[in-house]
């Protein structure tokens, strides 16, 4: 099984009732910020970034830094689609990126409709926002990633062949995030 | 003297502030500085900074507004839309130089300058929007400010040690560095 696949969730997700809508962590929280920063893969037209680690309670988001040295008219949609499934995952043009935590459990963008469900241990990775560079080369997309990795190896994962980008890998190690997340407050106390 | 300007009426006619010193340079690769700190609180609004970034010649951040109850005015791609009571930041120099979002018609050159480049919610009672300063504080103390009459929210204050910046600043690399050589 390829590293994107991902075994879909036994019960099939609700549709979200907007009465019911249940905040995330990134909404309820200040969050911590994690002092971790790397270059996740470059090639001579591609440079991919992953920085500005925000740790919450039951969660953590990330900033992916994707920068092209040349503008192409599709290039948006190699990069967000995969969330919509408009693409298939064997598209060479798809960019795919993900988290692997040290127990197995693994959440990509691909194909990935799930929010994230505080009952549900299943790894969820969603994009929150995306902001483009002045000149159309480059884009920040901020991911909110949950549950919280349990201690150990915490892998980031990214392909793109098109761009002759195979699997590539960086591991960090989940402590830093988890100390943080232990220090994050709630925007609203209780009294 | 009050610290921020009043904003002026709005007559239609565009303002600085989106300009090409209106956004972060797209040639960098920016820095992230973990920093992360409430600069307001009271009963019903919190407005704290974060995602602050270094540039070789600027640095970027993101003002939260958060209400206990949904805010009446959202930011969106512009970041604030502009009112006379909307949210006000600015930053203050240990030199005493001073910039605020205040879009002036005409730029002050010798200021150093801060816009709001874009913004969006989370949910329906946080807001962000995010700033980009196209000047490096000198060391020292930098003081963040805001001010945002429409929620009652009087003048807030707080200072960081500039040296996490400077220093972060100092690492930024171009990200492509040969097209500099053409």
């Amino acid at each position: 099984m390829s590293f994107w696949m991902v075994p879909e969730p036994d019960e099939p997700d609700e549709e979200l009732d907007e009465d019911e809508y249940t905040e995330n962590d990134d909404e309820t929280e200040i969050g911590v910020s994690v002092p971790l920063r790397f270059e996740l893969a470059r090639t001579p037209a591609v440079v991919i970034v992953v920085d500005r680690v925000v740790a919450f309670g039951a969660s953590f988001t990330l900033t992916l830094s994707i920068r092209c040295r040349t503008w192409r008219a599709n290039l948006h949609d190699s990069l967000f689609m995969g969330f919509t499934g408009f693409q298939a995952v064997d598209d060479d043009d798809l960019f795919r990126f993900g988290v692997e935590f040290a127990d197995g459990r693994r959440a990509t963008t691909v194909g990935s409709h799930a929010d994230y469900d505080e009952d549900s241990d299943a790894a969820v990775i969603f994009g929150r926002s995306v902001t483009d560079t002045d000149d159309g080369r480059g884009w920040d997309h901020v991911y909110i990633v949950g549950p919280l990795p349990p201690p150990g190896p915490l892998t980031f994962a990214c392909e793109w062949p098109v761009e002759g980008i195979p699997v590539t890998r960086f591991q960090v190690d989940a402590a830093p995030i988890l100390e943080a997340a232990a220090r994050s407050e709630p925007i609203w106390p209780e009294p | 003297v009050a610290y921020f300007d009043p904003l002026p009426p709005d007559d239609g006619e565009p303002r600085h502030g989106q300009s090409a010193w209106g956004r972060p340079p797209a040639d960098e690769l920016a820095v992230g500085v973990p920093l992360r700190f409430v600069l307001a609180r009271t009963e019903n609004v919190v407005i704290f900074v974060g995602d602050v970034v270094a540039f070789r010649e600027g640095i970027g951040f993101t003002a939260y507004a958060c209400t206990r109850q949904p805010a009446q005015v959202r930011a969106g791609r512009g970041g604030w839309p502009e009112s006379t009571g909307r949210l006000r930041v600015g930053l203050e120099f240990s030199d005493g130089r001073r910039t605020t979002d205040i879009r002036e018609r005409t730029p002050t050159i010798a200021r150093p300058r801060l816009a709001s480049y874009s913004g969006g919610s989370r949910g329906g009672r946080t807001h962000g929007s995010a700033y980009w300063m196209q000047a490096l504080p000198p060391p020292g103390p930098l003081t963040f400010a805001c001010e945002w009459p429409d929620e009652a929210l009087p003048l807030h204050r707080h200072t960081i040690d500039s040296d996490p910046l400077l220093r972060a600043a100092a690492a930024v690399e171009k990200t492509w560095p040969d097209e500099d050589e053409r």
